[in-house]
């Protein structure tokens, strides 16, 4: 296993230059660059600015350069907000990821649990009123959800705020600190769990079914267990393997930051950034958090195998 | 004659499936006293799993699939019972080995562990002692390193293996009856005969009744003492092995043992029933077999043949028994 995990992150390392070119590529060919979109400055000033920043120098050059300054555990330096990349990402990460963990933690529970119930039913009254809902809460535009969700709980019934992480003004520290964040999750939380319940669930019932179509299953049922234990320890196990792998692609996800939903609730997640930096074309922001989430995908599915084989003793790690 | 330990009384079972309702069992009856073997033989398709898995209610439930009759155990009827009664019937009164050992054990779970669940379930033992137990059984199934075998994963093990381990999972609990659907027609020949060995020895060490399905009647005659022959749902033919090998009634009986290689005969062709067997969607109301039967009579096309008996020990289901003796 040891040896698997090394050689697996050793070749990694051909994948991340290969991503990394790639991610250079895309933003360096794209035309246009931070000075471009100032069009208050002379083109005499433009030019000195691109001089400045290296923007002037061949493609190659300023590929390497980059490269170099990776490799020194430098991400770069924001053109739009002058400070370093890592100081910027720092400050939005952290709340980035606490609102994807609570979202992943509750949509994982509530998939597997109406998934399941679902699967062991198939086609019953409660199976059929979960497709609905789920097709409903898919179909749903995550801008129109938010807004909902904001002019019922926070405007008609004043019960949530509308936006932002604390309450303005809010001096609150300890329990207090925790109590008024969460508050201020509830809605974003919830947008999130609605929008990704629906998929997960479809996957699990599905895997479900086909591990209680299972000849084991027959077979544990034959023995006479419970049909409780045929369920969770017989069909759930095996349920369970295909899933490991979509658990792994959601590591990234809890570091991307969602968009849209972090915009409308004013949360100050990455996802914020995300879309203000491409505005500005501040490239080395972009490049820097792409690339992250790069290394992220990558590490994502290297434990998702490796929980895999500890789940399933077919797999042998070679 | 004593009470039976399995009386199948008019037992039907009928799939609801898109193209229609599928009759896949009419009107079966059959009992099997307790330590005798019985057989159903048959086509594939004839019924006969599905008989055996309605003892086990192992069925999927009502909408999907109808049943009518009875099935008793010990004179109770199964079909009757609550799904929570007739549950802990299952591995300890009854227990099933099914065809194919590689599917039928769980990829995720040790052998050991697939082997204790019935002894914890059932007996009510300690891990610790259900483990000592597991090994015992292991060895019991001429296993040997039992240890290490109970410690392995079924993809680890062969196909032989496999059904050694189902045999010690489905005697674990001393059952009454062992249900063997086809036990060895996914096994190579030479395991095939090991398998049905130890099948007969463990038979014979713990008195259980055997109820063998099966389409191969080579392992008939070796195995069973009662032989019930199924056609399209319906049982056709039922005797003592001695009856059904030595004197067929039924025209269906007699194509199957035709249709047998016999070794030193050499044959340009083995002989063969011809015709399919039908749809268990569209079966006819009169004999299933008249359009297949070589001796069939213009009655064969109108009236549905009822079992009758041709000797003390043998009973068959043919328009052609009745006219015979009316004439």
């Amino acid at each position: 296993m040891r040896t698997y995990v090394l050689r697996r992150l050793l070749g990694a390392i051909p994948l991340l230059f290969g991503a990394s070119l790639l991610i250079f590529l895309v933003f360096a060919l794209t035309p246009g660059d931070f000075i471009d979109g100032n069009i208050n400055l002379t083109p005499q000033r433009a030019a000195e600015l691109k001089a400045l920043y290296g923007l002037d120098r061949p493609l190659w050059a300023r590929y390497l350069g980059w490269l170099s300054q990776l490799l020194h555990g430098d991400l770069g330096f924001s053109l739009q907000h002058q400070i370093p990349v890592s100081t910027l990402l720092g400050q939005y990460l952290w709340s980035s990821f606490l609102l994807a963990l609570v979202s992943l933690l509750l949509y994982w529970t509530l998939s597997l649990a109406v998934g399941v119930l679902a699967a062991v039913r198939p086609y019953s009254w409660f199976d059929r009123v979960v497709t609905l809902l789920v097709f409903a809460a898919m179909s749903f535009p995550v801008f129109f959800l938010c807004l909902l969700l904001i002019k019922w709980f926070a405007v008609d019934l004043g019960w949530l705020p509308v936006g932002g992480m604390i309450s303005i003004g809010s001096n609150a520290t300890g329990w207090d600190y925790a109590l008024d964040v969460a508050r201020h999750m509830v809605l974003p939380v919830l947008t999130l769990v609605m929008l990704q319940a629906g998929g997960l669930t479809r996957y699990v019932r599905a895997s479900m079914l086909d591990a209680l179509a299972m000849d084991c299953v027959r077979t544990a049922r034959a023995k006479g267990l419970p049909e409780r234990v045929v369920i969770l320890r017989h069909a759930l196990r095996n349920a369970l393997l295909p899933l490991i792998a979509l658990l792994g692609f959601e590591l990234p996800g809890l570091f991307a930051g969602a968009i849209v939903t972090e915009k409308i609730f004013n949360w100050p997640g990455v996802g914020h950034i995300h879309i203000d930096t491409l505005a500005a074309r501040d490239y080395p922001v972009l490049m820097s958090f792409t690339l992250l989430l790069a290394v992220l995908t990558i590490v994502g599915n290297l434990l998702a195998d490796v929980l895999s084989a500890l789940a399933d003793p077919r797999i042998r790690l070679r | 004659m004593s009470q039976p330990l399995i009386e199948f009384d008019r037992l039907s079972v009928q799939f609801a499936t898109e193209q229609g309702v599928a009759r896949a069992v009419q009107d079966v009856s059959f009992a099997i006293q307790a330590g005798e073997s019985v057989a159903v033989v048959g086509e594939s398709g004839c019924g006969k799993s599905v008989t055996a898995l309605s003892l086990m209610g192992l069925l999927p439930p009502a909408p999907a699939c109808r049943l009518g009759g009875e099935v008793r155990l010990d004179a109770a009827n199964l079909l009757a019972l609550p799904p929570a009664a007739w549950r802990p019937l299952r591995g300890r009164d009854i227990a099933m080995v099914f065809q194919e050992p590689m599917s039928a054990l769980n990829p995720v779970l040790s052998v050991g562990e697939q082997l204790m669940e019935p002894l914890l379930t059932h007996r009510q033992l300690s891990p610790a002692a259900a483990w000592q137990q597991a090994i015992a059984l292991l060895q019991q199934v001429g296993i040997a390193r039992p240890e290490a075998i109970a410690a392995s994963y079924p993809h680890q093990l062969s196909g032989g293996m496999l059904q050694r381990v189902m045999l010690a999972i489905a005697i674990s609990c001393q059952p009454r009856l062992l249900i063997a659907d086809e036990p060895t027609t996914a096994l190579d020949v030479t395991i095939q005969a090991q398998i049905l060995d130890l099948l007969r020895r463990l038979q014979q060490a713990s008195g259980m009744a055997l109820l063998l399905i099966t389409h191969d009647l080579g392992i008939v005659a070796e195995m069973a003492d009662r032989v019930v022959v199924m056609y399209a749902g319906r049982v056709v033919e039922t005797g003592s092995v001695r009856d059904i090998f030595r004197h067929p009634q039924h025209p269906y009986t007699q194509g199957l043992l035709a249709s047998r290689p016999v070794p030193g005969r050499r044959l340009a062709r083995l002989a063969a029933i011809p015709g399919q067997v039908p749809s268990p969607l569209a079966l006819p109301d009169h004999c299933a077999f008249a359009e297949r039967c070589p001796h069939a009579r213009p009655a064969c096309l109108h009236r549905q043949p009822v079992l009758q008996a041709t000797s003390p020990t043998q009973q068959a289901a043919c328009l052609l028994l009745s006219t015979e003796e009316a004439a």
